[in-house]
């Protein structure tokens, strides 16, 4: 073995105990999860007729209107103002600033802003295709979190039909700091707007940075849900945007 | 949404110990390192159900991790690094100067080049796996990994540091 590895190994032979308590972290987080779904308060959830039966969302533009104005949610979300997230891991919130401005928004309404957002996005750059799981199965909005480590926004979606593979599914996340190095992509466009978007050359993960500030990242961690010219396009979004 | 809590002890007992040693020779101090495997572990319970359906999620542990100890030392409180031995460890027939000289070395190393040398000699994971593991492209693997060598030959002569 090489000597260097020899000695890492060596670095690490003895152990001691751990401080970690499996028990007590699942407990915890479980029950931080528990805290951020009772935040969510659906009224009329009955009154969602676009949400199915399976509660999948048939992704279609729930509000018609120039790109740069998203929509708010209405009919049987409108009511779901979440909870300030009081999860136990305050580690995003310590990261250090710099690269992007502070955005001044106020948490919840940039999730409604944004849940109408990435919905809006959804059903315009990926038609034909359903959602047919996310963060609350149930409402019709696939809906953004907040404080999920990397991202200051996250969402994610099951998604099939179309030219989604069985089993597919699409992660978004939105922040102001960076979520990868931008020499990671070989690949990259510049939009009219200003929005550098790269990528691999294949769908899997794009990148995209928005000459506002907000950073953006899709990845597909089971399947393709899309064309990679249609994630491109889905990624330059202008409302997909920390700075509204 | 019900989380696959078996499934999930289970993934996490297996490499319990593994991500322990990886995240000590990272970060150098035993309890900061459970502190970023905490993280880490946090991090893959809030997201089980995709990962647990991943081809490789223990690639996407080993992400985590990484992310947390990078993200670490960018806060300005941070801990000092601490080079010390843990208390109640077994004698180790190691020579103790050696290991705490490699130790001391391996702290003056910026981070990400430590953690392309934990990943490449301790992980054994190859360019490509450790660019995906850093968010980083080959070329960036390949140059810290040369700089981080020359950089622990300097100063480790006498323990014949050669790496590739």
């Amino acid at each position: 073995m090489d000597p260097l590895r020899r000695s890492l190994h060596a670095l690490v032979d003895d152990v001691p105990p751990t401080s970690i308590d499996l028990d007590q972290l699942i407990h915890r987080e479980l029950r931080a999860q528990s805290r951020r779904r009772i935040g969510w308060v659906l009224a009329g959830a009955a009154g969602a007729a676009v949400a199915l039966t399976t509660g999948a969302v048939l992704l279609r533009p729930v509000a018609p209107g120039p790109p740069q104005q998203a929509a708010s949610p209405t009919g049987a979300c409108a009511a779901a103002r979440p909870t300030p997230s009081t999860s136990d891991d305050a580690s995003y919130g310590q990261l250090p600033r710099g690269e992007a401005p502070e955005p001044t928004e106020a948490e919840a309404d940039a999730v409604l802003r944004l849940s109408a957002a990435v919905t809006d996005s959804l059903a315009t750059h990926l038609p034909g295709r359903t959602a047919t799981d996310h963060l609350h199965p149930g409402c019709h909005w696939v809906q953004v979190e907040p404080d999920v480590y990397p991202a200051r926004y996250y969402s994610w979606a099951d998604v099939s039909g179309g030219a989604a593979d069985p089993g597919a599914s699409i992660i978004i996340m939105i922040s102001d700091k960076d979520l990868a190095e931008t020499n990671v992509y070989p690949h990259r466009q510049t939009m009219p707007d200003g929005t550098v978007v790269g990528h691999f050359g294949e769908p899997g993960q794009i990148g995209a940075w928005r000459p506002d500030g907000t950073v953006l990242m899709l990845l597909l961690p089971q399947g393709d849900v899309a064309t990679l010219a249609e994630l491109v396009a889905l990624a330059a979004d202008p409302r997909l945007t920390l700075y509204p | 949404m019900a989380t696959d809590e078996t499934g999930y002890r289970e993934f996490v007992t297996h490499r319990m110990e593994g991500l322990r040693r990886t995240a000590f020779l990272l970060c150098g101090d035993w309890h900061t390192a459970d502190d970023l495997v905490s993280t880490a572990l946090v991090k893959l319970l809030r997201h089980w159900r995709r990962v647990a359906a991943m081809e490789q999620p223990d690639a996407y542990l080993r992400q985590m991790l990484l992310r947390a100890y990078i993200d670490e030392k960018r806060r300005p409180w941070r801990r000092e690094d601490s080079v010390q031995a843990p208390p109640d460890r077994p004698q180790s027939t190691n020579d103790p100067t050696d290991r705490l000289a490699l130790l001391a070395h391996l702290a003056q190393l910026p981070p990400r080049r430590r953690a392309v040398i934990v990943l490449r000699y301790y992980c054994d994971l190859s360019v490509e796996e450790t660019a995906a593991a850093l968010g980083c492209s080959e070329g960036t693997v390949k140059s810290q990994t040369a700089k981080a060598l020359d950089s622990l030959r300097v100063r480790m002569v006498d323990m014949h540091v050669t790496g590739e």
